[in-house]
């Protein structure tokens, strides 16, 4: 596309982007990890309860 | 109120979120793409402005949730004030990044846009651009707040307060531009009188602006949904140090 300005337009779809994308991808990150480490330690206490009533 | 409190339970949430977000992830993707096509190829440029209008597509809407987001904050922060309920206050405290990222972006494009039509970066003399980065440090204060207590509780009622207090900022953002001669163009769109702006180039603000809000629920969601899981690790190993 012929813009005029168009490094001052595409900078600013980039930014969008990057800080847009950025956000989401690390929320995303953040959720999967902690319900995996949730996953893993109430699989272990119910493992030690488990040993308990045996 | 009875209603708010039953949806506020972290465990119901997290069923209920789980459910949403999925939706919640595909409508932010199509909303971008549709909003993202008509802004670069489905709107003409502006007669004085030249293409540069297409900024704008990025930086209203940013600049609109950054406002926005400011206040659900201050509103999620006075219900954990008042309730002292602790998914408000992670509610509140999960919208300051987002908002903070949408106050970076409009502070980001509306230099790229001053840059070639006022032919300058920054204007420290202008009311819009000087309290528009008093919010985004209003964000930075709120999310450092949280981070100084070690007591969420504390942290909370901390942060809660700054919220409340710096909603005072929004007015002063709004009406800059009535109450002070600034560079910034005053209202265009939600105005008394009606937009001024061409239709041609308000259908696809709005798409923006809807895409937008479904990008901020989205990861509001994914945000929440992240830490009330946290806080359930943590109790979690509290009772396995005690096992």
């Amino acid at each position: 596309m012929q813009w005029e300005y168009a490094a001052y337009i595409w900078s600013s779809y980039a930014a969008a982007a990057v800080i847009l994308t950025g956000v989401a991808a690390v929320s995303i990150l953040r959720l999967r990890r902690a319900l995996r480490v949730q996953a893993a330690l109430e699989a272990k206490l119910d493992q030690l309860r488990s040993g308990d009533e045996a | 109120m009875s209603g708010w409190h039953r949806f506020a339970n972290p465990t119901r949430f997290s069923r209920l979120s789980a459910r949403i977000l999925p939706w919640a992830l595909a409508l932010t993707i199509v909303l971008f793409a549709v909003g993202l096509y008509l802004a670069l190829v489905g709107s003409p440029p502006d007669a004085r402005q030249k293409d540069t209008v297409r900024i704008m597509y990025i930086h209203v809407p940013a600049a609109w949730m950054a406002l926005a987001t400011y206040v659900l904050m201050a509103v999620f922060s006075g219900m954990g004030f008042i309730w002292k309920h602790p998914l408000a206050d992670i509610a509140a405290k999960n919208c300051a990044p987002i908002g903070a990222s949408f106050t970076l972006l409009a502070l980001i494009t509306g230099a790229l846009w001053g840059a070639p039509m006022w032919g300058t970066w920054w204007e420290w003399g202008d009311a819009r651009l000087t309290s528009f980065l008093i919010l985004f440090f209003l964000y930075l204060g709120y999310m450092a707040l949280w981070q100084v207590f070690e007591d969420p509780e504390k942290a909370a009622r901390a942060a809660a307060i700054l919220a409340l207090v710096g909603l005072i900022n929004i007015p002063v953002i709004h009406f800059s531009v009535q109450w002070w001669n600034t560079l910034h163009q005053p209202a265009s769109v939600f105005r008394r009188g009606g937009p001024t702006i061409d239709p041609a180039m308000l259908w696809p603000l709005f798409v923006m602006l809807f895409a937008f809000k479904a990008y901020f629920v989205s990861v509001l969601l994914l945000r929440i949904r992240a830490e009330v899981a946290e806080r359930r690790v943590r109790a979690l190993q509290m009772m396995q140090a005690e096992a």
